[in-house]
């Protein structure tokens, strides 16, 4: 990756992570300070722009437009969680969620400076669509289980009557999961249909699989899940690692 | 009022096991220990990799196989053998496991369907004061006269805000006038309920359209056709594939063949097969597995003489690896095993080894590099070595090798009668889940309990999956909303 796109990409991110971390200091220690609020949302707009000519500058030198690889698919799938986080999952005033959104997003940074954008092959099969699908739902979902996983533990910390947001941010993360994860999966298993007729294919959908099955089994124990703190633990572990493990296994075939 | 003897219950014993069984099978713990048995099953197939490649793998495939797993696993390779863990899929216990998992879901599709008939018969409006009662009471909120019919909306959308735009929620609230007390009830619950019947009968469409597709069907794999070529499929004699030409390079998987399915008797029918793009005909369905290059090579005198009893000048080469008679053209298949072929070339004494470089992930003859060593009499290294990209002649030793590339198509042909009930599955299923996860999942009565000009004060009961403080905390945001204050403050 040149010099320039990628400068630009990494200021976008740092933009963005600027934002969260000023919103939650916002609640944190300034509150009614409006000019920090001020700031977050000056370093939001800055950050969207400082991607959208980070993509721009890197469709211009590899002469495609960025969805082409599985690893562009996937920085996007995460992408869209950490703003999807930032601006629907989580609830607003609330400073210990939007501290995980900052982790995510400064994981999707370093995750994305790690990785680089040059040596991914474009997908064979690209014009199908199932494909481009099934890596960025598939990325989302797993994102999105982390996201639940953490926000359940967290839970632990605090006494069972003041878990109500906890629960929501967990609860909904899962359901967003449950649904991308599962979407993806389809998408997945119809693209390899597509390819070979079959509907199983290599490891990498034994991987999806597995998260999917967790996320079900949470799932299905949901009503009692933060109920008991071992459970929940093990739960929140569970689910974190199920989508840890989708990511990695996503990243690796990419 | 004359007394009636009540008839002695007559319950038959099994009925408890039965009972037992149908609550056990229906209940979620036995999904969550399904789905982590499943998941622990597929972990064991991922640890114990490579798995056998299953029944429709060619001998060779199952041979290669055997090597790998042979060559990872050492001497543990009999034990895990014998226990099923490299052939997961065939195991009694996987089959057992998603026999266990299909009745679950069957049992619970039964038993959440006459719960949602009853919910329909008997909704909780109807049942007034006694239902109002029995649900977890939510507060009394003293709001004004302005505001009661936001009360309404907080029925009607009763909604987390982040769910849906509240736009897309418009159904619109029971209502129920008893005495001098006016209900409204929202029940999401019993929606999500018939989102998650319908994904139950989604996955269990899927699992039946799997498994007659495995035991009606059939694959026959692997068909290897150069243009022109035809075969006759050996599960069903009447049809026969035919490969009529090539369009495109193989490079980026762009290239796609014509092929013609011939059924004797009818006319044939003749589509477009490419990677990720299947052909469907005559109730079979044409995969394209693989492209790859063919290469003609033909060799001459490049001075024009004849020479070793020729009358032409052109010369007769044998591929070594087949068994074939000196033809004045040769044809050779390159694929992933097999990148170098050799020629022999009696008449001159001289053999001919071509190699070819493959400069990306696939084949692009547009770019891929073809290497040509000639070698005389003597073995070792090369008497003379050239290049070339593309097609063209290239001129060793005092002959002109004439090289054109053609392309052979790898095809896959499978009769897979139950596709369509996959494919609604998979569609009800995902519908189902969006339905049971998207709806909010709580329902509420909202009751006026007093009025005068200015306010009133209405009385909230509900209940919401994942307790009762999420439900407090969700119309606390709306009692903001509302402007509401306590009825007793």
């Amino acid at each position: 990756m040149p010099m320039s796109d990628r400068l630009v990409t990494v200021l976008g991110y740092g933009a963005l992570f600027v934002a969260t971390v000023l919103r939650a200091g916002h609640f944190f220690w300034f509150r009614n300070r409006g000019r920090v609020a001020l700031a977050a949302r000056g370093s939001d707009v800055l950050a969207a722009m400082l991607l959208a000519v980070g993509l721009a500058l890197y469709s211009l030198r590899v002469g495609h437009w960025p969805f082409h690889t599985a690893y562009e698919l996937l920085i996007v799938g995460l992408l869209g969680l950490v703003l999807a986080s930032i601006t629907l999952l989580l609830p607003q005033r609330d400073g210990r969620q939007l501290f995980i959104a900052s982790v995510l997003s400064s994981s999707v940074a370093v995750y994305g400076l790690l990785r680089g954008g040059g040596a991914h092959p474009a997908l064979l099969v690209y014009d199908s669509g199932w494909r481009a699908a099934y890596v960025t739902l598939s990325a989302f979902g797993g994102g999105a289980l982390v996201l639940a996983g953490i926000a359940a533990i967290l839970a632990l910390g605090r006494e069972s009557e003041n878990r109500a947001r906890e629960k929501v941010v967990a609860g909904r993360a899962l359901a967003w999961g449950v649904l991308t994860l599962s979407t993806g999966l389809a998408s997945g298993v119809w693209w390899f249909h597509r390819l070979s007729g079959r509907y199983w294919g290599d490891a990498r959908w034994a991987g999806v699989t597995v998260a999917w099955l967790v996320t079900m089994a949470a799932w299905h124990g949901r009503e009692e899940w933060l109920g008991r703190g071992w459970r929940s633990a093990l739960v929140g572990l569970a689910l974190g690692l199920a989508g840890g493990y989708t990511l990695l296994g996503l990243g690796v075939a990419g | 009022m004359s007394e009636q003897t009540l008839p002695p219950s007559t319950s038959w014993p099994g009925r408890a096991v039965l009972s037992f069984l149908w609550r056990a099978l229906a209940s979620p713990k036995m999904v969550t220990v399904l789905s982590i048995l499943l998941a622990v099953t597929l972990l064991l197939a991922l640890l114990f990799s490579p798995q056998h490649p299953g029944p429709p793998a060619s001998a060779t495939e199952v041979a290669h196989w055997m090597n790998d797993a042979q060559e990872r696993f050492g001497r543990w390779y009999e034990t895990l053998s014998a226990l099923g863990m490299l052939n997961i899929s065939t195991t009694v216990w996987l089959r057992g496991l998603l026999a266990l998992s299909a009745l679950s879901m069957m049992v619970s599709l039964a038993d959440g369907t006459a719960r949602v008939v009853r919910a329909w018969r008997f909704p909780g409006v109807r049942q007034t004061e006694s239902f109002f009662r029995a649900a977890p009471r939510a507060g009394e909120w003293h709001v004004s006269r302005e505001r009661l019919a936001l009360v309404q909306v907080l029925a009607q959308q009763l909604a987390w805000p982040v769910w849906l735009p509240s736009s897309w929620l418009q159904v619109r609230p029971r209502r129920e006038q008893v005495g001098q007390a006016s209900y409204l009830l929202q029940d999401w619950l019993t929606w999500r309920r018939v989102g998650t019947l319908l994904t139950h009968v989604g996955l269990l469409l899927i699992l039946t359209g799997v498994t007659l597709n495995a035991r009606l069907g059939w694959r026959q794999e692997g068909v290897m056709l150069m243009p022109g070529q035809a075969v006759r499929l050996a599960e069903q004699p009447d049809l026969s594939l035919r490969l009529e030409g090539m369009e495109g390079w193989g490079g980026e998987g762009q290239a796609a063949g014509r092929v013609a399915l011939d059924r004797s008797g009818e006319s044939s029918l003749v589509g477009t097969v490419a990677l990720g793009r299947p052909y469907t005909a005559h109730g079979v369905t044409v995969y394209q597995r693989d492209v790859g290059p063919i290469l003609r090579v033909s060799a001459r005198d490049a001075h024009g003489a004849a020479a070793g009893g020729r009358t032409s000048t052109s010369i007769p080469l044998t591929d070594a690896s087949a068994d074939m008679e000196p033809a004045d053209e040769v044809r050779l298949w390159f694929t992933e095993a097999r990148v170098e072929h050799y020629l022999l070339m009696e008449d001159v004494r001289r053999v001919v080894r071509l190699v070819l470089y493959r400069q990306g992930e696939t084949w692009d003859l547009r770019r891929d590099e073809l290497q040509v060593q000639v070698y005389t009499d003597d073995p070792g290294a090369p008497e003379a070595q050239r290049s070339l990209v593309g097609e063209g002649s290239v001129e060793v030793m005092g002959i002109a090798y004439e090289f054109a590339w053609e392309q052979y198509a790898v095809l896959d042909v499978v009769r897979s009668s139950c596709q369509w009930l996959v494919r609604v599955g998979i569609g009800l299923a995902l519908f189902g889940l969006a339905v049971a996860l998207l709806l909010p999942p709580a329902r509420l009565w909202v009751r006026v309990v007093a009025e005068d000009r200015e306010s009133c004060v209405v009385e909230l009961a509900g209940e919401m999956s994942g307790g009762p403080e999420l439900l407090a905390a969700w119309l606390a945001r709306w009692r903001q909303r509302l402007g509401a204050s306590d009825a007793d403050e």
